[in-house]
């Protein structure tokens, strides 16, 4: 019987924070929509890849290599986007 | 003495404590009059931090890979490679034919030993990171290279590498400047001159938040993982096998992606170095 009216503190209080001090809010939406961004990279990326080792079997190796370059760097970038969120966060 | 930015992260939360930076020898239940604590106090004030500690440690391991190999050459010149040599041979030969060869050209091999005790550095100082019992050093986390400032370092590092071999093969300072700047029309000279100035300062910033950001953030996820079963079996003690159940798989794929990310950090890192000195040794402008 408890459960519910803890879990209504609960969330009445993550609202009540968001409200006044909204900095952890706006943080968390800003890495998500970071992570938005780095799905439909790194998406592409591996599709392209997968289709270009279907056309040509002989190079699969380079093009692998490529391909985890590729999304080595898109993750990058998204991560910096995190760091500014764990940063503006206070 | 705690130094500016020493932990970005908030203290003192459970998960953020399995990352950030500690004093060695910060065990529970240790008295702080104790030889250990002393000692691990007297080395913080020095500056040595568990993170600095295993900086350390994966700089004297990385002397050793490549050293039992160069002895077993001297001793027996000409001879088999062992499993070792294999080891150290493959890694050497991946650097040199997907690394230095297709961006330098044959005339970069000669930056291939400072280029390969790069990766190897780093590849050692992340694998590291993934060993689970070295709570025994004290509280805190086991990553060095999820420290800003250890890979900042790494990075100015490669800074002063590009920058002075540039100096270097080009003769002079002035030569090497003159060279920074594409030549372009006067007109949009003063914006091309910020521009540039502007990448040179980001592009090492970028390397060291790069490497810090993947391994802090594949350690939290694992941290905050296993905190489920903790956190659940605290308040509800009943069903924690089942979360429990999850949170070990959970955990177990992300210590191998854990493994996969340190691998490839490692060799961005490099590749990212290798492509900032030839355009440095060699620029296209």
């Amino acid at each position: 019987m408890g459960m519910p009216i803890e879990f209504l503190n609960v969330v009445s209080g993550f609202l009540a924070q968001a409200a006044t001090t909204p900095n952890g809010l706006y943080a968390a939406i800003g890495a998500g929509l970071a992570a938005i961004g780095v799905g439909l990279g790194i998406g592409k990326v591996g599709a392209s890849a997968v289709e270009s080792m279907a056309r040509q079997p002989e190079i699969k190796g380079e093009i692998q290599l490529a391909m985890i370059l590729a999304a080595a760097f898109i993750e990058g970038v998204g991560l910096f986007a995190v760091v500014v969120a764990f940063l503006a966060k206070g | 003495m705690t130094f500016p930015g020493f932990n970005i992260l908030a203290e003192g939360d459970p998960v953020m404590e399995h990352v950030n930076d500690a004093r060695l020898f910060l065990i529970d239940g240790l008295s702080e009059d104790g030889g250990l604590s002393r000692i691990g106090q007297a080395l913080f004030d020095l500056g040595i931090t568990k993170h600095v500690a295993l900086f350390f440690v994966a700089g004297i391991l990385t002397i050793l890979f490549f050293w039992s190999y160069v002895r077993q050459i001297k001793n027996a010149p000409g001879a088999v490679p062992g499993r070792w040599g294999n080891l150290v041979e493959s890694v050497l030969d991946m650097l040199k034919n997907s690394l230095v060869v297709p961006i330098m050209g044959e005339s970069g091999l000669k930056f291939l030993p400072v280029l390969a005790t790069f990766f190897v550095y780093i590849l050692i100082c992340n694998l590291i990171g993934l060993v689970p019992l070295l709570d025994l050093l004290g509280h805190g986390g086991n990553t060095a290279t999820a420290n800003i400032q250890i890979t900042a370092g790494l990075a100015l590092c490669a800074f002063v590498l590009y920058h002075g071999m540039g100096i270097k093969e080009q003769g002079s300072i002035v030569t090497y400047i003159k060279n920074l700047f594409p030549h372009v029309p006067l007109a949009i000279l003063p914006l091309i001159v910020v521009i540039e100035l502007l990448a040179h300062i980001i592009r090492p910033c970028a390397l060291a938040v790069r490497l810090c950001a993947n391994m802090a953030a594949g350690h939290v996820i694992i941290a905050v993982l296993v905190l489920f079963t903790i956190n659940f079996t605290d308040e509800f003690f009943v069903g924690g096998g089942v979360v429990a159940v999850i949170s070990v798989v959970g955990v177990t794929a992300l210590t191998f992606l854990e493994l996969l990310v340190a691998l490839v950090q490692a060799f961005v890192f490099t590749f990212l170095t290798t492509v900032f000195l030839s355009m440095a040794v060699h620029p296209e402008h």
